[in-house]
């Protein structure tokens, strides 16, 4: 009888599972352990924590280290991925010609329209210069702006409107005799053109503006031919969905939306197809094209241009993570997504954003073997017993796998990781196949962080992986469900009011002026398109005849498992095949962890018995 | 009795008590609350102790939320009736006490009403940026390409005659 040791060091955990093997394939596991992965994957500096998970998984079962027979050590699989957000439309105002946000707080309503005027110039006006909208910078009390525009009225100077700098928005037209309204905290006054005519829009309360997001408006109000009017169509929708809006019409003032040219992707396959497809048809046309050359043997871009770059740096990335020179880095598949990503204005008067589409790119590069020998040599140096490198990855997790009770062959396994989407499959005559997908959990982290604008990667992987709450009092918080949680001791008064994710090392508030269920359907929105679509992807590569409904069992194992949604979107989507999907229960008492330190014992005692 | 009906009437505010207090800093404060658009009534004291004025004050609030002035001590408390036996959320006394920090607590206090978020002295204000930071510059041409390829193959070779 021997006590073994399987280990699986992954990108984020490392995980073992101790077992004593009686005879061939007579195998009793005592028990598990998993510690955070130190270092990179296949590097030496894995070895502490190596030692670390053993020695905890060894404490309860009274065996020594140096009683083990022998350590299995995973065979890392052999691919990297890499993540990339190229943007293909920007938004640029030439010449400040609009301000477009959203104050708190905004004074009166209404649409007006005058010529811009500084507050200073305002004394001198008579009654046929106007309509007038007045311009207040920050050193301009709200008292004496509105002292000077109530003068003006009453000289029966049409004063109609004002843009303020500082947030007094309310208090100005509280002192007014004659409201008017008002469009506040414009941080870049001094950006406004002078003597121009303007058109002022304030919305009610809980209503956005209807009128200047609305290219026939606008043309009524400024007296635009058709052509200008087209040309003002990025500026409408630019306002669209905001409380305040200013329009200003300069002689050279001009909004557009411009299409960056990002470049071709050159897809390689077999017997030298070459197929080229420009990045900005979007993500749809890329998979698609990328689906009718596969299998690929390349993806390469059009150098000089943003694409180009962006596989560049890919590649160089990969170089460095391999220790191979950059030359013999292969991208061998890429996931598109569509996204969109808020952009600030160029030229912008109030930090005014605008939506503009994004293509983010996934990438994997096939590897030649990770230094897992090197790393298995260290190992036995500093614990003193034999350790061997056994088994590619993708099988022990099968194998680990099967032991989830009510699974049988033809079973497939699931495995989203960090960089890549893998999958296995098992047919009755226990032959197994793998494939490796680019896109996994970095990519879709990367999406979140670019739709919600959070420029936070470190948050972004926080609101993928737990659920929100809003801090509604000192005591209480209403979880994204619904359900409400009281606390005892008063919250910090710094989450008071706002959205914050759960995490488990703290509640992080989430610095943004989007409603929950926003923020909920784009971390949804990224795990559709990245996890479901590539788990879908990679169980028709590795199906029988490409067909997934002659799979009869999927079983998500690994981190993702775990995740709170994402199980439950993927078995919707595979309802439609008649599909028993779920997360594993390695050995019925591991659940999605441990599934290849467990595949490593049962293959070693296949072959070696006690 | 009398006091329970003089409760019932109280309209809805944000209630202030004032001991020795001075416009100055009075004004900004009813600033703050003002341009978020929430009430609030200001009454004077006979006794100091912003701490414990504020407490009492956000009891009596219909809208939960109290501010006390002293004068005298320099000192102003904001309460929530919530916080009923604990210290503050928030006090300024001597040197804290200017024009920004008594319009912040006012804002403050009108948001802790509408459930809004809170604003702090260091909450930074993004700058908007006024040009593009210039693209990096294109990657690679056809030839560096090829000597890259090269050189790659060499140290491959290299490498493995080496071992």
């Amino acid at each position: 009888m021997i006590t073994v040791a399987g280990v699986d060091v992954g990108n984020n955990t490392t995980e073992v599972a101790i077992a004593r093997i009686r005879g061939r394939g007579d195998v009793e596991f005592l028990s598990s352990a998993m510690v955070r992965t130190v270092g990179i994957k296949g590097t030496v500096r894995n070895a502490v924590g190596i030692i670390d998970a053993i020695d905890r998984a060894l404490a309860p079962t009274g065996v020594a280290r140096k009683d083990l027979h022998v350590v299995l050590l995973n065979e890392a699989t052999p691919v990297i991925g890499d993540i990339a957000m190229e943007t293909i439309t920007e938004t640029v105002i030439t010449e400040s010609a609009m301000i477009g946000h959203n104050p708190a707080t905004p004074g009166g309503q209404g649409l007006e329209h005058g010529r811009t005027i500084a507050i200073s110039a305002l004394d001198g006006q008579t009654p046929s210069g106007g309509p007038f909208i007045v311009v207040v910078p920050g050193e301009v009390s709200f008292d004496d702006a509105a002292r000077i525009v109530n003068a003006a009225h009453a000289r029966g100077v049409p004063v109609v409107g004002a843009i303020v700098q500082k947030d007094d928005g309310v208090l100005i037209n509280n002192r007014l005799e004659r409201p008017m309204p008002i469009v506040d905290e414009v941080r870049h006054i001094d950006r406004v053109p002078l003597g121009m005519p303007a058109a002022l829009e304030v919305a009610p309360p809980g209503r956005t503006i209807e009128r200047l997001s609305n290219p026939y408006d606008i043309a009524t109000l400024f007296g635009l031919d058709p052509e200008e009017t087209r040309r003002s169509v990025p500026l409408a929708r630019a306002l669209m969905g905001t409380r305040s809006a200013v329009v200003i019409k300069t002689p050279a003032g001009d909004i557009e939306e411009r299409r960056i040219p990002a470049g071709k992707i050159i897809l390689l396959g077999h017997g030298g197809r070459r197929v080229e497809v420009p990045v900005d048809e979007g993500a749809d046309k890329i998979m698609e094209t990328v689906q009718s050359v596969y299998p690929l043997e390349e993806v390469q871009a059009e150098p000089g241009t943003n694409v180009g770059g962006m596989f560049e740096q890919v590649r160089q990335v990969m170089a460095d993570l391999t220790e191979q020179p950059v030359t013999s880095v292969r991208v061998q598949d890429i996931l598109a997504v569509d996204t969109f990503k808020p952009q600030q204005i160029l030229g912008s008067l109030a930090g005014e954003y605008a939506l503009g589409n994004a293509v983010g790119l996934a990438a994997m590069v096939s590897t030649q073997k990770l230094p897992m020998l090197r790393l298995a040599r260290k190992l036995e140096e500093e614990i003193g017993v034999p350790v061997q490198v056994g088994g590619v990855e993708a099988d022990m997790a099968i194998r680990g796998a099967m032991t989830t009770p009510g699974t049988r062959a033809p079973m497939a396994i699931v495995d989203v990781g960090g960089g890549s989407t893998d999958a296995s499959v098992i047919n009755e005559a226990m032959e197994i196949k793998s494939t490796h997908q680019a896109g996994a959990g970095d990519m879709c982290t990367l999406l979140i962080n670019t739709e919600l604008g959070l420029d936070d990667m470190e948050l972004a992987e926080a609101v993928k992986k737990y659920p929100l709450a809003k801090v509604e009092s000192l005591f209480h918080m209403r979880h994204e469900n619904g359900s409400v949680q009281f606390f005892h001791e008063p919250l910090d008064p710094r989450l008071y009011g706002r959205i914050v994710v759960l995490s488990p090392e703290g509640w992080k508030p989430i610095a943004t002026k989007e409603l929950m269920g926003k923020i909920v359907s784009v971390r949804q929105g990224a795990k559709r398109k990245v996890f479901v679509r590539n788990a879908l992807r990679a169980l028709e590569r590795v199906a029988p005849a490409q067909n997934v409904r002659l799979i009869h069992f999927v079983v998500l194992v690994g981190g993702s498992g775990l995740d709170f949604e994402i199980p439950k979107m993927i078995s919707d989507a595979l309802m439609d095949y008649g599909v028993v999907t779920g997360r594993a229960n390695v050995r019925g008492s591991e659940g999605p962890r441990n599934a290849v330190a467990t595949g490593l014992v049962l293959a070693y005692a296949q072959h070696h018995g006690g | 009795m009398a006091e329970l009906a003089q409760l019932i009437e109280r309209r809805p505010a944000v209630e202030i008590v004032a001991f020795r207090a001075p416009q100055a800093w009075l004004d900004p404060l009813l600033w703050g609350i003002e341009e978020e658009e929430i009430p609030a009534e200001v009454r004077a004291a006979e006794t100091g102790g912003a701490a414990a004025l504020a407490h009492d004050a956000a009891h009596v609030s219909a809208l939960n939320v109290g501010i006390a002035f002293d004068g005298e001590a320099g000192e102003i408390a904001l309460h929530h009736r919530d916080l009923a036996g604990r210290p503050p959320l928030f006090a300024l006394s001597g040197d804290e006490i200017g024009f920004e920090a008594l319009m912040r607590l006012g804002k403050n206090a009108a948001r802790l009403v509408k459930g809004d978020p809170l604003i702090f002295a260091d909450d930074a204000e993004p700058e908007p940026p006024r040009e593009r930071k210039p693209r990096l510059p294109a990657p690679r041409d056809a030839e560096r390409e090829l000597i890259e390829r090269i050189a790659g193959l060499v140290l491959d070779r290299l490498a493995n005659t080496k071992r």
